[in-house]
């Protein structure tokens, strides 16, 4: 309908054939907001007004003059693209002219600036916590009584968290993550409450390291191999770089574990923070009034409940472990490490090299159900050097396991309390046949020396008891423990 | 109590909760809370000297600090507490322009612009030369500087009652480029220039809108939709201007998002502007010597205008204005 009497009013009343093109491209110019669109309603609406043109021409006496549209044929003319783009620069250029005319405009908070674009550890002052609402925490009844350090007052029937306590600790806090980052440590960030995921995931994309959103699933650090085992690791270099070749040594490599963990809501990330206590992991988190300062290592008093406190804590937290990448990254193009290299990886293209830098030598073929003299023939060629194996220390003397261990294993033997006495290693009296007198059994020495001489020394013993067991079954502490 | 009483002075028929916690909120308010008055350049000095052969201090006083201050309040006052808080004046009046619910914070946000506009395009170093690029421009628009002068001055002495004169530059016409040009707009009361509140531009003195006019326009007479406008603006006071489509009547040739014109400069033709130091019969004097102080490169930045031949090649592109905003935004 509308097309129709459009066609008829510029049938009557347009004499030449410029002004009709002016017509179109008018119309056309305004639909300029898509180019595809624009293009593909151009050319339906230039076909849809032919079609009425031919309908005209054979009905009315006066001849419609056709409609040509041609796009380049325009002096100095701009293509409804370009007219567009132009349009919104000027739009944008009066913007930054005419928007700050009549007033100032006064401060605001914006989330999403604040988690894209987080405030770093300098920012830190007082009202900044305190616009964020960590000062608040929770109902007097609930508190935990071994945060009264944090606590400001009590208002409300709230407990009030003095914020430059919070100021301290979190700046203490970012100063933990800028050193970790710094010797190329992977920190971890894990925040799993609903609306923590973007703070979260962009302090672990600040620093370098990993985050977590959804619930961690217990055990992933004590029972790494079987949980994470089939995750994906990569090698990179002193620049942060992937590097190739290392993916079959890879496959032996157990899951990394981070060096430290930064919690956003620890009364919900218990079995988290105690993995990694038993780890020796150092934690950071968010301590509420109800929350327990000991869960962690370094505790933030401020409070979990505020989004826009987590963000905050989580922003600083990530623009430290920025701060402290890009001065690794600074120190690695001058030529200077600040991390060990990673020792129990070879380099590929290595491994056929007869000198190897392995610390137990050649590799060893170990056969199922081998004779102890067998195991005995291959320990002999390892050298274990305590030293070269860096910070492991050697095994105290006189104990090699725990009594209930030891209970376990033993169970059903019946063993009497010396020959206890000789699988602890413990030396009895007059018996030295080392002759070295630290202690210690010879047999239990040299079990120490190699993994697998642990296991055949464990045999050997077991071998030895039973042979004793026959002729000592009346003795007062056999089999009891 | 006494909040009720201050809203039945001034003439609010229903003290409402809601309305007497937004005057609580403003009044009690701290300093940094709602927009503040903005600062000119060389303030300090204008307020203490006056602008030289133009103002007083008193006169300044009255024209800027006292007038912008009350402008600012009434509209602190009528955005606190809402979702309009904290948005620029020139946000708010785009936003009320077509809400006649909210016209007196359109009113009054769109006079903190032009007041602020008008006292940016004035300087107390005058006379400033006219830069080569805009004079060239202007005389091909005018035929030469004193027409403009003439015509801007003639406008705003001819206004009875408040009001702007404007001097615009319409924007990029038509797929056929025609050129931008510049033109004399008059805006009455509160009216604005800007694109987005269009249809409180007010550009016209309903008293001489009569039917003659509008025979003259080419409609007859007896057409009880015309008002005493002519079609056009009728038209354009009532429709929705919609640019996008085949056969829409007020199409403007702008894209989506596009602006029609760019103001460059004003003159305040409000009487507490020029009267108190003018008194009632020196309308004509004041606006000659506003001729004189106009600052002609803040005019010459608004109109686009490439300062050299350089910049005229170099394509001028603007950022998106995301930037690396601080989170805690203005």
């Amino acid at each position: 309908m509308i097309i129709r009497s459009f066609a008829r009013r510029h049938g009557r009343a347009i004499q030449h054939r410029g002004t009709a093109n002016r017509e179109i491209r008018r119309c056309i110019s305004s639909m300029s907001s898509d180019i595809s669109s624009l293009d593909s309603s151009a050319n339906s609406s230039i076909h849809t007004v032919q079609e009425i043109e031919a309908l005209l021409n054979s009905v009315s006496k006066e001849a419609v003059p056709p409609i040509e549209v041609d796009f380049d044929d325009v002096e100095g003319g701009l293509s409804p693209t370009q007219l567009a783009a132009e349009n919104y620069r000027e739009f944008k250029r009066q913007e930054s002219v005419f928007k700050k005319l009549g007033a100032d405009t006064p401060q605001q908070y914006s989330p999403h600036a604040l988690v894209n674009n987080p405030p770093s550890p300098s920012d830190i002052t007082l009202e900044l916590l305190l616009s964020s609402q960590s000062h608040l925490g929770h109902s007097t009844s609930l508190w935990n009584p071994s945060n009264s350090k944090y606590i400001f007052g009590i208002r409300d029937g709230i407990h009030i968290i003095s914020l430059d306590a919070t100021a301290a600790y979190l700046r203490r806090a970012c100063k933990v993550v800028e050193a970790v980052t710094q010797k190329a440590g992977l920190v971890l960030f894990a925040g799993t409450r609903p609306g923590q995921h973007r703070s979260v995931v962009k302090a672990a994309e600040l620093s370098g390291g990993c985050h977590l959103f959804e619930k961690w699933i217990p055990g992933s650090l004590t029972n790494g191999l079987q949980i994470l085992g089939k995750c994906q690791m990569k090698v990179v270099d002193q620049f942060d770089n992937e590097v190739p070749g290392f993916e079959e040594q890879l496959l032996d490599q157990p899951p990394l574990k981070p060096d430290l963990v930064v919690c956003l809501n620890p009364l919900e990330n218990y079995v988290l923070l105690h993995e990694c206590a038993l780890n020796n992991i150092p934690t950071i988190g968010v301590i509420d009034t109800d929350a327990n300062p000991t869960w962690v290592t370094y505790p933030i008093p401020a409070n979990d409940d505020s989004l826009r406190c987590t963000n905050i804590i989580s922003g600083v937290l990530g623009r430290a472990g920025e701060s402290g990448k890009l001065h690794r990254l600074a120190l690695a193009a001058a030529k200077k490490i600040t991390f060990q290299p990673a020792s129990t990886l070879k380099t590929p293209g290595h491994l056929d090299k007869a000198t190897s830098s392995s610390q137990f030598g050649e590799e060893k073929i170990v056969k199922l159900g081998g004779t102890i003299q067998e195991l005995e023939e291959q320990d002999r060629g390892i050298q274990y050097d305590y030293k070269m194996a860096g910070d492991i220390p050697p095994v105290p003397k006189g104990l090699l396991w725990g009594k209930k261990r030891f209970a376990k294993m033993v169970e059903g033997m019946e063993l009497g309390e010396g020959d206890m006495e000789g699988m602890m290693g413990v030396e009895r009296d007059g018996e030295d046949e080392e002759g070295d007198g630290d202690g210690v059994d010879a047999s239990v020495e040299r079990a120490v020396a190699s993994p697998l001489g642990i296991k055949k020394a464990l045999l050997e013993r077991v071998r030895k008891a039973r042979l004793n067991s026959s002729s000592n079954a009346n003795s007062p502490g056999g089999g009891a423990w | 109590m006494n909040l009720q009483r201050i809203c039945w002075r001034q003439g609010l028929k229903q003290s409402s909760p809601n309305s007497i916690r937004q005057y609580a909120q403003a009044a009690y308010a701290p300093q940094r809370y709602g927009l503040t008055v903005p600062l000119l350049n060389d303030e300090e000095t204008i307020v203490r000297t006056g602008i030289k052969d133009l103002y007083t201090p008193m006169g300044v006083k009255y024209a800027w600090t006292d007038y912008q201050a009350q402008m600012v309040k009434r509209v602190n006052e009528l955005t606190a507490e809402g979702t309009l808080y904290g948005k620029s004046m020139k946000q708010l009046l785009i936003e009320t322009a077509r809400n006649p619910q909210q016209a007196a914070l359109f009113n009054h946000a769109s006079m903190a612009w032009n007041n602020h506009f008008y006292f940016e395009s004035i300087t107390h170093n005058f006379p400033v030369e006219m830069p080569k690029n805009l004079e060239r421009s202007l005389i091909n628009d005018f035929s030469s500087i004193s027409t403009l002068r003439a015509a801007m001055i003639a406008t705003a002495n001819a206004m009875f009652g408040p009001g702007f004169v404007w001097l615009v530059r319409t924007n990029v016409q038509g797929i056929n480029k025609s050129p931008r040009r510049f033109k004399i707009l008059s805006t009455y009361a509160a009216g604005s220039p800007l694109s987005g509140a269009h249809n409180r531009r007010q550009p016209l003195d309903m008293n001489t809108q009569n039917v003659g006019t509008a025979t003259a326009a080419g409609l007859g007479p007896g057409n009880a939709s015309l008002q005493g406008l002519s079609e056009a603006e009728f038209r354009r006071q009532t429709e929705v201007q919609n640019h996008v489509g085949f056969q829409s009547h007020n199409q403007t040739d702008t894209s989506f998002g596009g602006v029609a014109l760019t103001p460059v400069l004003c003159v305040n033709t409000w009487q507490h502007a020029w009267m108190i130091d003018y008194s009632a019969y020196g309308k004509e004097s004041f606006l000659t010597n506003w001729w004189d102080h106009i600052n002609w490169d803040v005019v010459m930045q608004r109109s686009g205008l490439p300062s050299s031949e350089k910049q005229a090649t170099e394509e001028t592109r603007d950022t998106w204005g995301h930037g690396n905003n601080s989170f805690m935004r203005r």
